[in-house]
């Protein structure tokens, strides 16, 4: 793997995106380093969802620019300042080094556990069938569902099938992983069990940008906290300062939803 | 270039009148057959319910033009002398009836139970709640699928002409045999039928788009 | 006993069983060749009929609705009657068969298209993000899905066209049901005769249902 250390792992550049007439992100900028652990908080509707679909083109944004690795992504922007669209090939490929899940796990109901993992680094990065094998093996291991190998998905809980997902995404070997409320749509005895993956994850190194209601875990698992409304950055910085001391209004009033205090 | 078809349309169109007969008949005391028994099947078990399925079951399992057939040359043979259209008329009610028997049944027993634990809890007695809860929601949601069938069925008219029975796609053979302009009678008898047809499909798949809207 | 059997006619309906034999594997090579056409049919107009461009989508809606809104037998003979004016003499087997796949097809087309919007749009979403192109998500992940999806309407779908292939009794070729009319008609037989044939075509319909439920279920209990 060809790693550039000294670009920022994603940089953000003055992101604007509308369904519509709807504005949804206004001007976002923001960079996320190797290792770092971003949380982004805001209320519901406030765009966080589709900043991150931006960061791995689900979502097509209509201005700025957004660098993995300091390669820009969906668009390229020519010397005349007109953008063009990436090759389905290129933008794939981009993807493949960013890895998502979701809220609702979007694991593929006809294949089994072991298939969902496998699937993409055979078929798009061409990994030998046996070497995706082992590797499946050893991220269920991680995520402590190796009994589960060879289920279907409608068998495991929520619970279970999330840390699936988060398997059959690391299986590509991202480079950063992103996280769109991962345990929303969880029973609350089953979220403990995602997080802890995702704290192991923060703690070996990995890259991660985590859109999150989970106040405490945010504040336990980041490095740096946004907070964002309207589809603009309000805030930012460590996150115990900026959940203990509020700047601004609207990060006050919104945490004060919350009644969590931080110690 | 559509000379043929519309020196001949006059004749076409006699036909056209004897088909939309035959798909009114057919299907109007089809239906109302169905409905009936859809409604029965669904109400009731055992036995009644049971007949209604076995009945369902051979209807739908056989070409329509089969039954056709077997009237044509059953009814007579009994001693019933009615005609040749009125005898594949009768094949017509029994295939829109084992239909809309499924139709119907099917969307009684789609209501959920909770209206008529409802309807129970307001005290109504089996017939009011048929009458004041079940029907209402059962028909509104039948109609599109009535509507499909309705066009299913007008298409079916055309087979009474392998039987003999005289109607637009008779009318057309018997054109296309002393013109023999097989091409543009054929495509205007089509269109004939597409005009009668497409309008019932169309306003199906509109209230089909209003009901998935509204739940 | 005796008499039973015979007012059913049941020696008489032995004695012509070649001759419904011949029909019978007539039916059945029209009713599977025609099937091989359809689902050919509706593959091939999927496709273009999904297409965001109406220039290509548009002729294939138009084909669809103006199959589906006629009555099959206008087309089997517009292409018997049709299809030599324009030097294609092909034989009444072929003319059929094309009649039948080429309506049949339109509605396969609707059902694969509804097979393949049921997927939702959080299974393109997986696939995308995981780095597969469109292409890829599409035959991996997608359609094996709707497969699972289309497999009963297409039974049903099936089942109607096997009754269909009774039409081309219209156009002479002497299959199941045209057998039975002509042994009607040659040797003064009585109705029995298509009590008979019905019986044949519920066995032929219910037997190709019961596969296909055995197939679904199969389907079904993998996920
Ligand atoms: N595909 C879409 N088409 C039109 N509007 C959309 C679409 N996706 C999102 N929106 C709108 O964009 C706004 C931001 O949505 P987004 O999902 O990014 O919010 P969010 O911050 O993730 O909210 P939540 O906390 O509820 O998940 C909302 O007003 C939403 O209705
Ligand atoms: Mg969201």
């Amino acid at each position: 793997m060809n790693t550039k250390p000294d670009m920022p792992m994603i940089c953000v550049k003055d992101l604007y995106k509308n369904f519509g007439d709807l504005s949804v992100l206004n001007g976002m900028s923001f960079n996320v380093n190797r290792g770092e652990v971003l949380a982004i908080i805001g209320p519901s509707g406030s765009g966080k969802s589709t900043m991150l679909r931006c960061l791995n083109f689900l979502e097509e944004h209509d201005g700025g620019e957004i660098l993995i690795e300091g390669e820009p992504l969906g668009y390229r922007v020519l010397e005349d300042q007109t953008r063009v669209r990436q090759s389905e090939a290129e933008i794939a490929r981009l993807r493949s080094n960013v890895g998502m899940v979701f809220q609702s796990f979007n694991l593929f109901p006809h294949r089994n556990v072991r298939d969902n993992i496998t699937m993409a680094p055979i078929s798009v990065k061409h990994v030998a069938k046996n070497e995706a094998d082992q590797r499946a093996e050893m991220l269920l291991e991680k995520v402590g569902l190796i009994e589960k190998i060879n289920e279907f998905p409608s068998r495991l809980s929520g619970g279970q099938q999330q840390r699936v997902a988060i398997a059959r995404a690391l299986a590509m070997e991202p480079k950063v992983m992103l996280f769109d409320e991962v345990t929303s749509a969880l029973d609350p005895e089953l979220v403990g069990e995602v997080l802890t993956v995702m704290q192991q994850l923060a703690e070996e190194g990995m890259t991660m940008v985590i859109v999150t209601h989970e106040m405490q875990f945010a504040h336990d698992v980041s490095n740096r906290l946004m907070f964002i409304d309207s589809g603009k950055i309000i805030e930012e910085g460590a996150p115990a300062d900026i959940l203990r001391n509020p700047a601004s209004a609207r990060l006050q009033e919104f945490l004060h939803r919350f009644r969590t205090s931080f110690l | 270039m559509f000379d043929v078809f519309l020196s001949n349309l006059p004749y076409l169109l006699k036909g056209a009148v004897q088909t939309i007969w035959l798909a009114l008949a057919g299907v109007g005391v089809g239906t109302a057959l169905g409905l009936f028994l859809g409604i029965i099947s669904a109400m009731s078990g055992g036995l009644i319910a049971g007949s209604i399925t076995v009945y369902v079951f051979t209807v739908r399992g056989i070409p329509v033009l089969v039954w056709m057939f077997l009237s044509y040359y059953m009814l007579p043979q009994l001693g019933v002398v009615i005609g040749d259209s009125y005898a594949v008329i009768g094949a017509l009610i029994l295939y829109t009836g084992a239909f809309v028997t499924e139709i119907a049944r099917g969307a009684v027993l789609s209501i959920p139970k909770q209206q008529i634990d409802a309807a129970k809890g307001l005290g109504m007695q089996k017939y009011g709640m048929l009458r004041l809860v079940i029907l209402p929601q059962a028909i509104t949601m039948s109609v599109p699928p009535l509507l499909n069938n309705s066009v299913m069925m007008v298409k079916a008219t055309a087979y009474v002409s392998v039987v003999g029975v005289w109607e637009l796609t008779y009318a057309a053979r018997e054109v296309v045999e002393r013109t023999l302009a097989a091409f543009q009678i054929f495509l205007g008898v089509m269109l004939i039928y597409f005009l009668i047809c497409y309008p019932l499909s169309i306003f199906a798949r509109r209230l089909e788009r209003r009901y998935s809207y509204e739940h | 006993m005796e008499v039973i059997i015979d007012f059913f006619g049941f020696n008489f309906i032995q004695s012509q069983l070649p001759r419904f034999w011949n029909g019978f594997q007539l039916t059945l090579a029209i009713a599977l060749v025609s099937m091989l056409g359809a689902v050919v049919c509706g593959i091939v107009l999927v496709g273009p009929r999904m297409s965001n461009s109406s220039m290509v989508a548009g002729p294939v809606i138009g084909y669809v609705e103006l199959v589906r809104n006629t009555p099959l037998l206008l087309q089997i003979y517009l292409s018997y009657f049709g299809l030599p004016l324009i030097g294609l003499p092909l034989s009444a087997f072929l003319c059929g068969v094309i009649a039948i796949a080429s309506q049949h097809g339109a509605f396969l087309c609707e059902i694969y298209r509804a097979g393949i919007e049921a997927v939702s749009k959080k299974q393109w979403e997986g696939a995308l993000a995981l780095g597969m192109t469109r292409k890829k998500a599409k035959y991996r992940v997608i359609l094996p899905q709707a497969f699972v999806n289309v497999v009963p309407p297409i039974g049903n779908q099936l089942v109607i066209l096997i009754k269909d292939t009774s039409l081309v009794s219209a156009i002479g070729i002497i299959e199941l049901t045209l057998s039975g009319k002509m042994v009607i008609e040659r040797s003064g037989a009585s109705f029995e005769v298509f009590l008979f044939i019905a019986a044949v075509y519920l066995f032929l319909t219910s037997s190709f249902g019961a596969g296909l439920r055995l197939l679904e279920n199969r389907l079904r209990a993998r996920q």
